[in-house]
């Protein structure tokens, strides 16, 4: 995942602590809900529990009613039956539980020798009334009743299950029926009656009634229930009006299995409904209730959602909190981020906040500052660039007018054939202080020089350029170059504070007749050339550099060419050309190049020696001007 | 290359400059202005020790001759010891120290220089 660097810290800082609180969080959240869902699991059980053995203790209650009568007619057989009917009065009268209660004999064994029961029952709240439910045509050995049969066939008091009294007041009721007996056989049962609709009343309290308690027997079929309606319904019919047959299989469960609970899908909701029971031990009943998901469980439930919400919000105003302050943090990052993109892309003009003492709000300043700079050191730029281009410009025309003051780089003797001039000059840098000059005098002389200001670049060039005006003026006039030389000097020495000097050397040449007059001042000698390729060098006796010994002396040395002999003059730019080992180009190097072109024109000579040189030097920085004047005479043709 | 100078003014009224490595363009400038500094002493003589120079330019040259110029004027003297055989040849060409300046070795020189400010001393008196 790519996140930038407020995600980053987002994540690094709030996700651990998220996680931590949020897992310890919802663990507890779990407990607490399960430990609820726990004890109230427990509190409705033992509730249940209790309501039923209070149920069972009020039933022996009623069935002792019952047992008492007939252990008291055993032993008194001879009771009257007008006491019997008494008897049975006090009987319902005993508890208010009990609806009715009888004493029926065994038809043969009958005070009247016929069907006898003495029988009183609750005609309403207040009044009890007797009858002999013998007499009506009522069959009470009839297959159907259970009262009658049950204890005979257990041999003890037992209660029956749920029926539908249709005699006595058409109501649903349980019967405790006691047997009770002479000389060792059954001649009869003692009864009480429970009406099941009163049963809720009379048994439960107020809050218990209002749940959706129930009683099964252990037919199967509801002794009481929570809607009266089915009182008495076979388990069986309600599973199959209801179409659940687990509620069938679920009843068996709870007879069996009491007590207990159990959660499944409502019986008349769609919600879960948790059902809970107990045993009634005495009439083998279940007591069971059952109780909507949402109104066991909807506190904790929604204790639990209150601290997962609490939970929750906590979490949210953590990472609330957390984005406040990454964005806080980062946002000057970001902002500087953007404007170093800007500066990056060419634009400048940077605002960032100037306020802060934390290392963003440095670093932003510091950018700011850096922008500033680079806005102040690109306008110096520029104004450099201006300045230094004006200058190469400047440089530029200087060079120009300075190449513009030397003759051409080759001259012949157009009508008569009798000499060649060729030269090079290269100057090391734009302008410079080597120069070489020509001219044809009228008395018929070739005066050729060359010269090499101390020092390079400009200084030396204004220094070329006096000295150079200086030879022109003078050239014409003085008869030998000791005498040129010697007023040069003079006029050089004048206000040469800078003690800037000049080697020179200079030959006149007398296009007639090959006499040569050669004077030096502190310049390289030359180097004559025979036809033949023989090299010397004219041995001068040497003046001083120009503008240094005002009133030196610059001896003449007096030479007669062949036909064919060449002379060539060089500045120490070509002697001391360096190569890249510091090792100079050197006479020897000169002499070897000039062998090599003996033969060749002047001109060639000329380009030859500097491309020896050139080549020599290749790669090292050229140090000084070059400078090559080559002369030949090729004799005095007419 | 570059090029080293060491002032050694413990024997006034003479100053020495030791020189060595390459006088050239890029240099020069350097020794003028020592020159300058030592000139202000107002020194009987400067000596220029040339043992340890390789290399001179014209550059060069036209530092110490103007060193020379400025003694000359002021009646005093520019000296010359310990020059290499390379730099002979080009002061040679140039041709524009006096023969008496140059000294092949140091006893020479402060044979010269004793004698100087004896001839100094004695005129005072």
């Amino acid at each position: 995942m790519r996140l930038n660097l407020r995600g980053k810290i987002f994540v690094y800082i709030a996700l651990p602590v998220v996680l931590v609180l949020g897992g310890t969080g919802a663990i507890r959240v779990k407990q607490l809900s399960d430990r609820a869902t726990d004890s109230t699991i427990e509190r409705e059980q033992t509730r249940i529990e209790r309501e039923a053995r209070l149920l069972d203790a009020r039933l022996r209650e009623v069935a002792r009613i019952a047992k008492d009568t007939a252990k008291f007619l055993e032993l008194h057989p001879d009771v009257e039956p007008k006491r019997l009917f008494e008897l049975v009065r006090a009987n319902v009268a005993a508890d208010r539980l009990v609806y009715g209660a009888a004493i029926a004999f065994v038809p043969e064994a009958s005070p009247t020798g016929g069907r006898f029961a003495p029988y009183a029952f609750r005609k309403s709240a207040e009044a009890i009334e007797t009858m002999d439910i013998g007499r009506d045509g009522y069959d009470y050995t009839a297959a159907n009743w259970q009262w009658w049969h049950r204890p005979f066939e257990r041999g003890f008091g037992v209660w029956t299950d749920a029926y539908l009294d249709e005699g006595a007041g058409n109501v649903w009721m349980v019967t405790f029926s006691a047997p009770f007996r002479r000389e060792g056989l059954p001649i009869g049962v003692a009864t009480v009656d429970v009406a099941l609709p009163t049963l809720r009343a009379l048994v439960f309290d107020a809050e218990a009634q209002r749940r959706k308690l129930f009683v099964l027997g252990a037919d199967l079929s509801m002794v009481f229930a929570h809607n009266t309606a089915d009182i008495g319904t076979p388990l069986q019919s309600i599973a199959q009006r209801d179409g659940r047959a687990d509620i069938l299989e679920l009843g068996s469960r709870m007879l069996r299995e009491a007590p207990g609970y159990t959660v499944s899908r409502g019986w008349d909701s769609a919600d879960r409904q948790w059902i809970f029971y107990a045993p009634v031990v005495s009439s083998g009943w279940v007591l069971g209730l059952r109780l909507d998901d949402r109104s066991v469980f909807g506190d904790v439930r929604a204790r639990a959602l209150e601290a997962a919400l609490g939970l929750a919000a906590t979490l949210a105003l953590i990472a609330l909190g957390v984005d406040f302050v990454t964005r806080r943090i980062t946002a000057p990052l970001a902002r500087l981020d953007a404007a170093a993109h800007r500066v990056a892309q060419g634009d400048m003009s940077v605002d960032l906040p100037r306020s802060g003492t934390d290392e963003i709000a440095r670093l932003s300043r510091t950018f700011s500052d850096m922008a500033q700079a680079l806005v102040e050191r690109e306008q110096a730029l520029v104004t450099e660039t201006a300045a230094r281009e004006k200058i190469e410009t400047e440089l530029a025309l200087a060079k120009e007018l300075q190449r513009s003051m030397l003759p051409p780089a080759e001259a012949h003797d157009a009508a008569f054939g009798r000499y060649d001039v060729a030269a090079v000059l290269e100057p090391a840098r734009a302008v410079g202080g080597d120069f070489f000059d020509y001219v044809v005098t009228a008395d018929g002389r070739l005066v050729f020089v060359i010269a090499d200001v101390s020092d390079k670049g400009v200084p030396a060039a204004l220094f070329m350029v006096r000295a150079h005006t200086l030879l022109r003026s003078l050239a014409g006039r003085l008869a030998t170059p000791s005498d040129l030389l010697a007023s040069m000097n003079d006029a050089l020495c004048a206000d040469n504070e800078r003690c800037m000097f000049v080697t020179f050397a200079c030959g006149a040449l007398e296009l007639a007749g090959g006499r040569l007059e050669v004077a030096n001042a502190g310049h390289e000698p030359a180097l004559r050339v025979h036809r033949d390729g023989r090299l010397a060098w004219l041995a001068v006796d040497n003046g001083p550099a120009l503008g240094l010994i005002e009133g030196a002396p610059y001896p003449c040395a007096e030479v007669r060419l062949d036909a064919g002999d060449t002379l060539v003059l060089y500045t120490d730019g070509v002697s001391e050309a360096f190569d890249s080992a510091k090792r100079a180009f050197g006479r020897e190097r000169l002499e070897a190049a000039v062998r090599a072109r003996a033969q060749a024109t002047a001109l060639e000579l000329c380009a030859g020696v500097v491309a020896d040189v050139r080549a020599f030097a290749a790669g090292a920085e050229q140090s000084d001007d070059i400078t090559l004047l080559v002369v030949r005479w090729h004799g005095a043709r007419s | 290359m570059s090029l080293t100078i060491e002032v050694d003014a413990s024997k006034p009224p003479f100053q020495r400059l030791s020189l060595g490595g390459h006088l050239d363009t890029s240099t020069a400038p350097a020794l003028e202005k020592k020159i300058d500094q030592v000139l202000a002493a107002k020194p009987l003589a400067v000596v220029f020790d040339l043992a340890a120079l390789e290399y001179i330019s014209s550059a060069g040259l036209r530092a110490i001759f103007r060193a020379q110029k400025v003694m000359h004027a002021a009646n005093g003297e520019v000296l010359m010891v310990n020059m290499q055989p390379a730099v002979q040849k080009v002061f040679d060409i140039v041709k524009a120290l006096p023969l008496k300046s140059v000294f092949r070795s140091v006893e020479e020189l402060d044979e010269y220089l004793d004698a100087m400010q004896r001839k100094v001393r004695e005129d005072n008196r």
